[in-house]
């Protein structure tokens, strides 16, 4: 699913990454930068918590446009200031679409990447963001000028509490959640791998929710499929966790399939009623035979007849 | 039962040694022979202001070595590193412990036990050495007037029993080479420490004390002292209302301490006219962050003014020749995180903690003890790595006449063999919550 | 163990890596030695080092320098090292003392709860950079204790934006978050070394949040961690490397 919506071919308008402290979602950032570069006519990277460089490695950089947050979101920096450059302040930063109309506008609808959105959500309130998000995917080319096909968003799960990360979890309509993935013994030291769980709503109203692997090239070119028997590797642990009593015996409490299978066949003089039952099968031992005759007081009951005794 | 076979073997020869040691105190000669003095600029805590006062700024420390001013402060000694000047706790087995005593220019800082008795004893030794070593005072507290504290310092055990110790300190150490060549059967413990139970007895500073008497008045009286009591010094209607950032109370602490640093010409950033000896000052901050500080709400992370207090207390000790031993009653904070910034703002740290009237008191393998004493951290000043004690558990008991702090031993076996706990008695002294094994838990276990 | 630090971070000692953010955090032990290891590593590198010094004195870098074989009084003569005196900074706050010199006092956060720590990344960019604010050749931050700040009331998020600044001043051109891809024809002139402590046995929630911030920001992570067997003399803790 996640190298669905990131070629495009899932539909999706905003998509948040979350990731954590333990697992580094810029790789992941950085494909879909790459990809949206090669899919859209043009891309506008709002840069807040890295340099821009980082992400535009290998991307079609003349179709990219980048806003810098980065190096200047609080205006400290009054004295060094220059006009010319793309510098953008937290506080302006939000009007994500007055910037984009600054820029030379390009007919085709534009793709939107912000790398990060803790930087906002420490200064403002959620719902500021949301509704500064809201509005960039409501743009429409009649009465905006531009059109804003997708967004790509970073976001730091463990610096936010739940309810911040449950408003966003409301807007956006596809939600990776990448996690540290065990390590892929194919592939070798060059790339980067991970465990994701992707949250996506199609239009329709269907929804998604699939535990992915993903892996990315040193090309930054991304591959992701669907995590096999996600749960296995838990058990494994609890498996091993467990103390075997079995284990250091001076005596056998284990038995062999062979011997499995020899105790699954004798059989117990009860059963032989049983069968006598079911007509068509043949009796068990052609050699000496037991034969048990229940009668009338016979009490043939499921209960254990121990039960009354007091130990 | 190794453990209390050695108990037993060693513990008639320390019982005997500890009654007999008066062991005497102030013997400046002898640290001489054995130490090289301390050096200005290399050993001293702010050694970059004393060499700037005395316009050495610049010189390698090969050069410091070969160019060396001594500086002799009566009662303290430069650390086995020589690279920190030590002052003595005023309980020389405590002072072994942590690495030969407080480092001047760092905080010691005593979490409390639960009724702060022992803490207290504590600041009274340390007090008292001040006394004895002619060092000045600052002693502060809001609950017990100093006053009260310093009328009830331990006497110091005299001159003449001191000598007495001296030679008794020959004769105990031919009895450990004797006893060291008896030791055939638990030969392993050939090599320890022979005056393991009573740490560092025969330590070359600090003076002892005879907790039975108290000190005498005019001692007291002689001694430069500056005393602190809240109430007198901070009316109550001020103590009141204050916004979280600065607690009142402990600005006019900090105020105060400054002052005496400044008047008493311990400031080392300030150059000092050669012919006057310098000396150290003792502070003394008893139950500081108790509730008559002040304290809201347990301490919560969110009041920043006794970690504030701690931090520019540490500015004004790094520069200038002071010793510092506070006394938080940590156990009346609630939250965990805020001990732990307390600590890490202070040099070292230990805690104590005392069995009375908890269920260790009834524990058998606490009999011969009247609490656990914990290094939480040690004084890092001046050296790359703090000092590392041999081991970290360590118990303290209080007899009629001293205090003192030892290694944990386990008691001798005694009983007989079927009566012996099944459990690894050490595996129960590490997991305190099953404390009372032997009478509770046995009966369980045994069948 | 030194050396072996530096082999295994494939950091030179003579060469001193740029564009580096180097986050030490220690849990239960003490991974002040690793601030240690780093300054004499850069002066001997030739390299400027600001030290931002918030939970020792002079002195005691000093004392512990001479014994690296790195003279600190030296190097601060001949400007290669520049102090900033965070204790004296939080003493005059506290007491109020008139600022010696010009400007406001740098901790100023520390009595203003609205207050920034702007000031102090002032100081920080006076002290290393040249009129234009640009770096005069190799240049390390280094700062001694973050954690320091957040027990003084500053919040962790403006640890952070101090942080951000600081990152944006030394290593604005940061490569990559890998060291596989990291792309070595375009560095920065700075390097940032900073500690902050992660005490695993107690719920301090503010300092785990400084913390993560510090992940998100550093490029490379030292953990150092008391050992999970219990008090060992000799043996001081264990240190993980991300």
């Amino acid at each position: 699913m996640l190298q669905q919506v990131l070629e495009g071919t899932e539909a999706s308008s905003l998509v948040v990454i979350e990731d954590c402290v333990d697992h580094d979602g810029r790789p992941v950032f950085h494909c879909f930068c790459s990809q949206l570069a090669k899919r859209c006519e043009s891309v506008h990277l709002f840069h807040l918590e890295n340099p821009a460089g980082v992400f535009l490695e290998g991307a079609n950089i003349s179709k990219v446009q980048s806003h810098d947050g980065f190096s200047d979101p609080l205006q400290w920096e009054e004295q060094n200031r220059d006009p010319s450059s793309d510098r953008i302040d937290l506080a302006s930063a939000l009007d994500f679409l007055g910037h984009l109309k600054r820029t030379p506008v390009k007919t085709s609808p534009v793709a939107v990447v912000i790398d990060s959105l803790t930087p906002f959500l420490q200064n403002y309130p959620g719902y500021v963001i949301c509704r500064a998000l809201q509005r960039l995917l409501r743009a429409r080319l009649e009465s905006d000028g531009i059109e804003v096909s997708q967004v790509v968003a970073g976001f730091h799960g463990d610096l936010h509490d739940d309810s911040t990360a449950a408003a966003l979890r409301h807007m956006a309509t596809t939600w990776v959640q990448l996690q540290e993935g065990a390590e892929s013994p194919t592939q070798g030291g060059a790339g980067f791998h991970g465990n994701c769980e992707v949250l996506h709503r199609r239009k329709s109203g269907k929804v998604i929710r699939q535990a992915e692997v993903y892996h990315i090239s040193p090309q930054w070119s991304l591959t992701s499929r669907v995590q096999k028997a996600p749960v296995r590797p838990v058990a494994h642990v609890e498996q091993e966790a467990q103390v075997d009593p079995t284990a250091n015996l001076t005596f056998n409490l284990r038995l062999t399939d062979t011997e499995k299978e020899a105790r699954s066949r004798v059989v117990l003089p009860y059963m032989h009623h049983h069968r006598k039952k079911a007509p068509n099968k043949p009796a068990a031992n052609p050699g000496g035979q037991i034969f048990y005759q229940p009668d009338d007081v016979d009490d043939f009951d499921e209960e254990d007849p121990d039960d009354d005794l007091d130990f | 039962m190794l453990r209390g076979a050695l108990c037993t073997t060693y513990c008639p020869e320390i019982l005997k040694l500890a009654t007999q040691s008066g062991i005497f105190v102030y013997r400046q000669p002898s640290w001489k022979r054995k130490y090289s003095p301390p050096q200005v600029g290399d050993s001293l805590f702010c050694g970059d202001n004393m060499a700037a006062s005395t316009g050495k700024g610049g010189v390698t420390s090969f050069q410091k070595k070969s160019r060396t001013k001594t500086l002799q402060i009566p009662g303290t000694r430069p650390s086995s590193q020589g690279n920190q000047l030590l002052v003595s706790t005023g309980v020389p087995s405590l002072d072994h412990i942590i690495g030969g005593g407080i480092v001047v220019g760092t905080v010691l800082l005593v979490e409390e036990d639960s009724f702060g008795n022992y803490a207290r004893l504590l600041m009274k030794y340390f007090m008292a050495e001040g006394i004895m070593t002619r060092h000045p005072l600052l002693l502060s507290s809001a609950e017990l007037h100093p006053k009260q504290l310093l009328r009830d310092l331990p006497a110091p055990v005299s001159d003449d029993i001191g000598k007495a110790a001296l030679h008794q300190e020959d004769v105990s150490s031919e009895k450990n080479v004797e006893k060291e060549a008896t030791m055939k059967i638990a030969w392993r413990y050939q090599n320890l420490r022979t005056e393991q139970p009573e740490l560092g007895a025969f330590s070359k500073f600090g003076h002892y004390y005879d907790l039975s008497k108290t000190m005498s008045s005019e001692m007291i009286d002689t001694a430069p002292s500056r005393l602190f009591y809240l109430p007198d010094e901070l009316p109550l209607e001020e103590q009141g209302m204050w916004n979280s950032i600065r607690n009142p109370a402990y600005v006019k602490l900090l105020q105060s301490i400054q002052d005496v640093v400044r008047e008493g010409q311990f400031d080392l950033t300030v150059p000092q006219p050669k012919d006057v000896s310098r000396t150290v000052l003792r502070i003394g901050l008893h139950s500081l962050g108790s509730p008559l500080w002040g304290e809201q709400d347990g301490g919560t992370s969110h009041d920043t003014s006794l970690p504030h207090f701690l931090h520019a207390l540490r500015a004004v000790l790094r520069t200038s020749l002071t010793a510092c031993l506070i006394t938080i009653p940590t156990h009346l904070f609630q939250d965990m995180a805020f001990t732990r910034r307390l600590e890490k703002l202070c040099d070292s740290v230990i805690r104590l903690e005392s069995f009375a009237g908890s269920e260790k008191e009834q524990n058998p393998a606490y009999k011969d003890y009247h609490g656990l004493l914990y290094i939480k951290q040690l004084s890092q000043a001046n050296s790359l790595l703090s000092y590392m004690p041999d081991c970290n558990d360590f118990a303290f008991k209080l007899r009629r006449k001293k205090f003192a702090v030892e290694k944990l031993h386990l008691p001798p076996e005694l009983q007989d063999s079927q009566q012996r706990e099944q459990d690894d008695p050490v595996a129960a002294l590490k997991t305190p919550s099953t404390g009372c094994f032997s009478t509770s838990g046995k009966s369980k276990l045994d069948f | 163990m030194f050396t072996e630090l530096n082999v295994i971070l494939g950091f030179d000692h003579l060469k001193p890596p740029k564009g580096q953010f180097v986050l030490i955090s220690d849990s239960l032990t003490d991974g002040s030695f690793l601030i240690h290891h780093f300054l004499s590593l850069y002066i001997k590198g030739g390299w400027k080092v600001c030290l931002l010094a918030l939970a020792q004195s002079f002195g005691h870098y000093n004392a512990v320098g001479q014994k690296l074989g790195v003279p600190l009084t030296q190097a601060r003569e001949k400007g290669q090292l520049r102090f900033i005196d965070g204790l004296k900074c939080s003493l005059q706050m506290y007491t109020c003392a008139p600022q010696e010199g010009q400007g406001e006092n740098p901790l100023r956060a520390l009595r203003d709860k609205k207050a920034t720590l702007r000031p102090l990344y002032d100081l920080v960019k006076t002290q290393i950079c040249s009129e234009e604010g640009v770096l005069e050749g190799p240049t390390l931050l280094l700062v001694d204790d973050l954690s320091v700040l957040v027990s003084l009331g500053v919040s962790a998020k403006d640890v952070s934006d101090f942080m951000h600044y600081c990152r944006v001043l030394m290593c604005p051109t940061q490569q990559g978050y890998c060291r596989v891809l990291m792309c070595p024809t375009q560095q920065s002139q700075g390097a940032i070394v900073s500690l902050v402590h992660k005490d695993a046995d107690v719920e301090d929630e503010e300092n785990s949040t400084l913390f993560r911030h510090m992940a998100y920001h550093g490029t490379v992570h030292l953990a150092v961690e008391g050992l999970s067997s219990g008090y060992s003399r000799d043996v001081h803790g264990q240190s993980n490397l991300y």
